[in-house]
């Protein structure tokens, strides 16, 4: 495949030869005809976005009781229901950033000189909201309500069983809506970021039919379990544990002799199998 | 070739080519994000420009690794390399790009310094599927980001076109850390088959086009048997017929890579690296008296290896002799820029056997 001619391109010479320019412009032809065609086929090949939302920049204020564990809620009256039970909406709080909300609770606290759990309170902040869940990055306190009395029937943790899941721990900030993809390989690091900056892990199953449950991820005491889950965020990983309703959020209380294990992807598919026992 | 070191010497071959390279990339991201936004409107921003700049980048430099073994394959290609090196410095800006959303997105705003988090964040090292790609990302970056802040010929200059050289070769080894890049990372979640295809149809073509080139290389490079007798340190190259006019025959005698020239019915011989960027020498030509470099056009004077002045560009050159129409070299070289006479091809001895030839025909 030589040239032909005896033609010979030199760059800086104003004019290429026509047999070199000609085969050059070929070049560019099929450059312009797959350069967009990779893309096109990069773009339609991917598995899709989540449709979580982040309001960015938009601050939204909620009032509700304040409770620090098992990680910092807020509990937004919503009225009553059928059975004359009061109904609450939990949104979990998040600080900006990778941070938990923890932390600057208790900064507020000690700025203020209060005890902020059970408190009715102002927040504002910007909702994360996805699949049924709602979290709030907080901005700031408004202000603590002193007047107003927590309603009563707040929820309380009701065992529904014990046994192993299969899922992955990922952290809620990102994965309700913060970040696309957040979950999975390649949001692995930052999840690890985020858990140890004091963002509570937040277990996530997938059933048969594909349904997704979240499992806030605690000790057997109630605590968060940031330390012990880093090694395996974004892995599919087995637990043993308690399982409890928590309101309208599922709490995992993880048994303190078992410990977090990798499991398989097949293991993932058949998360809703592994309830071992009820009550 | 430049005497002092202007930035970028601009001529109307390099505008032509930059226009292309940055339509094309913005074409491709016109396309990429139009198609996003289209099929996935749920995609964030931030996503949306390291997804689609991490894509381009890895393109292009599949585009960028793939021109050198093209033009070896066909000749009329040497345009697409004139200005590979803006080439470079492009993918390198959107290469950037990617790394610093990435390393912001994934790592910023957190507890830990972002470059400590890159690499302790997720730390299973010891494991394949759980990888923390992105030390990969970042490793091909660190190189990429050296060789465009190296490719100006100043630095060519400075640092020697070997070391230069060896500094540009480590392109492959970026290459393979962003196969893994992208293999242990963002393939881990998105399992399309057709993805993954098209990555393994990516890498096919790279080594298959290297090898191909290679192979043609090897056959164009003359390599005679060391062993083939030497006469008084002269090694036998080819006929001189072979030779076409104005151009060359490479050969590699004794680690010496040198090109022969054939021009005005004489022979002269001068290292076959140019000493811009070790360009071919002997796939150039011999234009206006002067060797003409077939990538970026340097010009040396054959019978001395010097650039005409006022450049300062100088060459090896070797002793030439013609015994019998057959081409003897002396792989000992001279010092860069000696003047050696060239080898004058005896006119009368070819008329001499051409009447030959054609009286044993007739009376055949
Ligand atoms: C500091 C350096 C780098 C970091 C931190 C980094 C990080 C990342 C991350 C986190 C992803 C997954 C993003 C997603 O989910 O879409 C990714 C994907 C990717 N990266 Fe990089 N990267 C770096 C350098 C590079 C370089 C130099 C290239 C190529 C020239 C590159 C090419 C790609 C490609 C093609 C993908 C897959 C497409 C995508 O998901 O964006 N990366 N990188
Ligand atoms: S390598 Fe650039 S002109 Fe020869």
């Amino acid at each position: 495949m030589k040239a032909k001619t005896d033609e010979f391109y030199i760059g800086w010479q104003p004019e290429a030869p026509a047999d070199i320019a000609g085969k050059v412009r070929f070049a560019v032809i099929v450059l312009l005809l797959i350069v967009p065609l990779i893309g096109a086929v990069t773009v339609m090949n991917q598995s899709g976005f989540a449709s979580s939302n982040f309001e960015l920049g938009q601050f939204t204020s909620l009032e509700g009781v304040l409770v620090k564990t098992p990680a910092p809620f807020l509990l937004v009256f919503r009225g009553i229901d059928v059975d004359d039970k009061p109904v609450f909406q939990q949104i979990l709080l998040v600080a900006p950033g990778k941070h938990g909300a923890s932390e600057m609770l208790s900064a507020i606290e000690q700025q203020k000189g209060i005890n902020l759990d059970h408190k009715m309170v102002r927040l504002s902040g910007s909702l994360i909201y996805h699949d049924g869940k709602t979290l709030l990055e907080m901005h700031h306190l408004e202000k603590v309500i002193e007047d107003k009395q927590a309603p009563a029937g707040l929820p309380v943790p009701v065992k529904l069983g014990s046994g192993a899941l299969p899922g992955e721990i990922t952290d809620p900030k990102c994965l309700f809506g913060v970040m696309k993809p957040g979950e999975g390989k390649p949001h692995r690091s930052c999840a690890a970021r985020c858990i140890a900056g004091g963002i509570p892990p937040v277990f996530k199953t997938v059933a048969g039919d594909g349904q997704a449950q979240y499992f806030l991820l605690t000790n057997a005491q109630g605590h968060p379990l940031n330390q012990e889950t880093l090694p395996f965020v974004g892995d599919a990983v087995w637990i043993c544990g308690d399982i409890c309703r928590f309101g309208d959020w599922l709490v995992f209380y993880k048994n303190e002799d078992k410990n977090i294990s990798l499991a398989t992807k097949s293991d993932l598919m058949n998360a809703s199998m592994c309830v071992t026992s009820g009550k | 070739m430049s005497v002092n070191y202007a930035p970028v010497l601009w001529n109307r071959q390099k505008r032509m080519y930059d226009r292309v390279m940055l339509g094309l990339m913005a074409l491709y991201l016109l396309v990429f994000s139009a198609l996003q936004l289209t099929f996935h409107p749920e995609i964030t921003p931030e996503t949306l420009v390291i997804r689609a700049t991490g894509t381009l980048a890895f393109l292009m430099l599949h585009i960028i690794l793939c021109i050198g073994p093209l033009v070896r394959i066909d000749k009329r290609l040497l345009p697409l390399l004139y200005n590979r090196r803006h080439l470079g410095v492009a993918m390198c800006c959107v290469a950037l790009t990617h790394g610093i959303f990435s390393i912001v997105q994934f790592h910023a705003l957190g507890n830990a310094d972002p470059l400590i988090s890159l690499f302790l964040s997720n730390s299973n090292y010891g494991s394949l599927g759980r990888f923390p790609f992105e030390v990969f990302g970042f490793f091909a970056l660190l190189i990429l980001s050296l060789m465009a802040a190296t490719s100006h010929d100043f630095w060519l200059k400075n640092l020697s076109p070997k070391v230069w050289k060896t500094l540009h070769m480590m392109v492959y080894l970026a290459y393979f850390m962003l196969l893994s890049h992208v293999l242990l990372g963002v393939i881990q979640l998105e399992k399309s088959s057709i993805l993954i295809s098209l990555l393994g149809f990516g890498a096919l073509i790279v080594t298959g086009l290297h090898v191909w080139s290679g192979f043609l290389s090897q056959k164009q490079t003359l390599n005679p048997e060391e062993k083939s007798e030497s006469r008084d340190g002269f090694y036998p190259v080819c006929a001189v017929d072979e030779i076409a006019d104005n151009r060359a025959k490479t050969v590699l005698i004794k680690g010496e890579n040198i090109a022969i020239f054939k021009y005005e019915g004489q022979l002269s011989a001068v290292n076959n690296l140019c000493r811009h960027q070790n360009g071919p020498l002997g796939e150039g030509k011999i234009v206006d008296g002067c060797i003409t470099c077939p990538w970026h056009g340097y010009q040396y004077l054959p019978h001395n290896g010097q650039s005409p002045p006022p450049f300062t560009e100088k060459l090896e050159t070797y002793d030439l002799k013609l015994i019998d129409g057959v081409v003897f070299v002396n792989p000992t070289p001279y010092p860069e820029g000696t003047a050696v006479p060239p080898c004058r091809i005896h006119q009368a001895v070819e008329k001499l056997n051409k009447i030959a030839e054609d009286y044993e025909s007739q009376n055949r």
